[in-house]
């Protein structure tokens, strides 16, 4: 619902500022952390994207309200190493092959040979193995410049998913809207300084 | 629908009387539904040529197969809607069709189906070998001459064991070196299993 009402909200920014599209694009890595990226596919398959001063923004209305007690105000990175699915998902099939099947599914078996068991191993894998892919898609992408995270925001436009963090040129952005055939990136700086209480924020993990 | 089919309803049917607990009844819907649907959407000739092959303990069901990764990757993302967690052949080998529709998320993956099928196969030991090969060309050429195509035949190349299978749904005649079970097993547990004590 509140994805929703955002879009709405900035879909008038956005049909303003396409004409404009590039008239602002921030000097590379000196400005970018003032900047909010608007992303819009438009009706014919074409894709324009547009920075605006973040001052043009209310990025209060993006901030997340369930932040835990404590958290107010800082950027948390969950998971710094890459994990590799497809073994996570090896590994779970492994071992329950290695385990005996559960009572009551006798019947998958008997006379046969162990294709059921494989069959029971891989519904009982598969829910891990989206967990795992979901999460690698929440993981920071990180860019050494604007152009290169545009072309990657392009291609995966459809899949982004609110709250994915991508670093362009050393800043790093969350995606605060998508959807609808737009994909609103916000600097988190400015996020986590716009909290309350505006506590110091943190990049890195929090121990 | 087959008489196999309703009679397996009615026998469903009848637990699901006697059923005590809602979940219980679900459950069993659940199976009702699952014949219903392979009768109204024209299967019921392929889900009679599945169980035939689990009874002739066939390969795992492969629904494709292509000469490269690159062919079936574009398979994949071509399709409109991809087969989840069906068994595609790349090269001779198995991989898992991962689709999750929400996320449009795709991926082919490797998959060890035919190394565990060939642990199974041979884990009472092997048989004698229906035939003897000098090469796999030969091999090769004999397999495509026969009327029917094999199904679960032992045979030898060079004098190394290999399996000949038979992907129905594909109708694809395929020989497999019994090596590769050996291989994953060795991997997978570290020591190889004791031949049986019959």
């Amino acid at each position: 619902m509140i994805v929703r009402k955002l879009t709405a909200a900035l879909l008038s920014v956005v049909l303003v500022s396409c004409s404009t599209a590039h008239s602002s694009i921030p000097t590379e890595g000196q400005e970018l952390s003032h900047f909010v990226l608007v992303m819009r596919e438009h009706s014919d398959g074409q894709v324009s994207y547009a920075w605006h001063r973040a001052e043009e923004f209310n990025l209060e209305r993006y901030l997340v309200p369930s932040l835990p007690a404590g958290l107010d105000g800082r950027i948390v990175h969950a998971a710094a190493r890459p994990r590799d699915c497809h073994a996570e998902y090896l590994k779970c099939i492994e071992e329950c092959m290695s385990r005996p099947l559960p009572r009551g599914y006798g019947h998958i078996t008997a006379g046969r040979r162990l294709g059921g068991k494989l069959e029971y191993c891989q519904g009982r894998c598969r829910q891990p193995y989206n967990d795992c892919e979901e999460l690698q898609e929440l993981k920071p992408h990180e860019f050494s410049a604007w152009d290169g995270a545009m072309d990657w925001l392009k291609r995966n436009r459809k899949s982004i998913l609110v709250g994915s963090v991508i670093v362009i040129a050393g800043v790093t952005f969350v995606v605060v809207s998508a959807g609808a055939g737009l994909v609103v990136l916000a600097p988190a700086v400015l996020l986590a300084t716009a909290g309350p209480g505006s506590a110091p924020y943190a990049v890195g993990g929090v121990r | 629908m087959s008489t196999l089919s309703l009679d397996a309803q009615e026998l469903l049917g009848q637990l699901w009387e006697k059923a005590s607990s809602a979940e219980e009844k679900e459950k069993l819907r659940m199976a009702v539904d699952a014949l219903r649907f392979i009768a109204s959407t024209g299967q019921s000739s392929d889900f009679e040529d599945y169980r035939e092959s689990l009874d002739a303990n066939a390969p795992p069901l492969v629904s494709a197969s292509f000469q490269t990764r690159k062919e079936a990757e574009a398979w994949l993302n071509a399709h409109p809607r991809p087969p989840d967690q069906a068994y595609v052949l790349v090269a001779g080998e198995y991989y898992i069709v991962m689709y999750s529709p929400e996320r449009n998320h795709r991926r082919l993956l490797r998959h060890p189906a035919l190394e565990f099928y060939l642990e199974e196969m041979t884990r009472g030991g092997l048989p004698a070998p229906a035939a003897s090969f000098q090469t796999r060309g030969e091999a090769e050429a004999w397999l495509v001459l026969q009327p029917e195509p094999p199904r679960q035949v032992f045979i030898t190349i060079a004098g190394e064991y290999h399996l000949v299978v038979y992907h129905h749904r594909i109708l694809l005649r395929a020989i497999y070196p019994v090596s590769l079970a050996a291989k994953s097993r060795q991997e997978s547990v570290g020591t190889p299993e004791e031949p049986p004590s019959s």
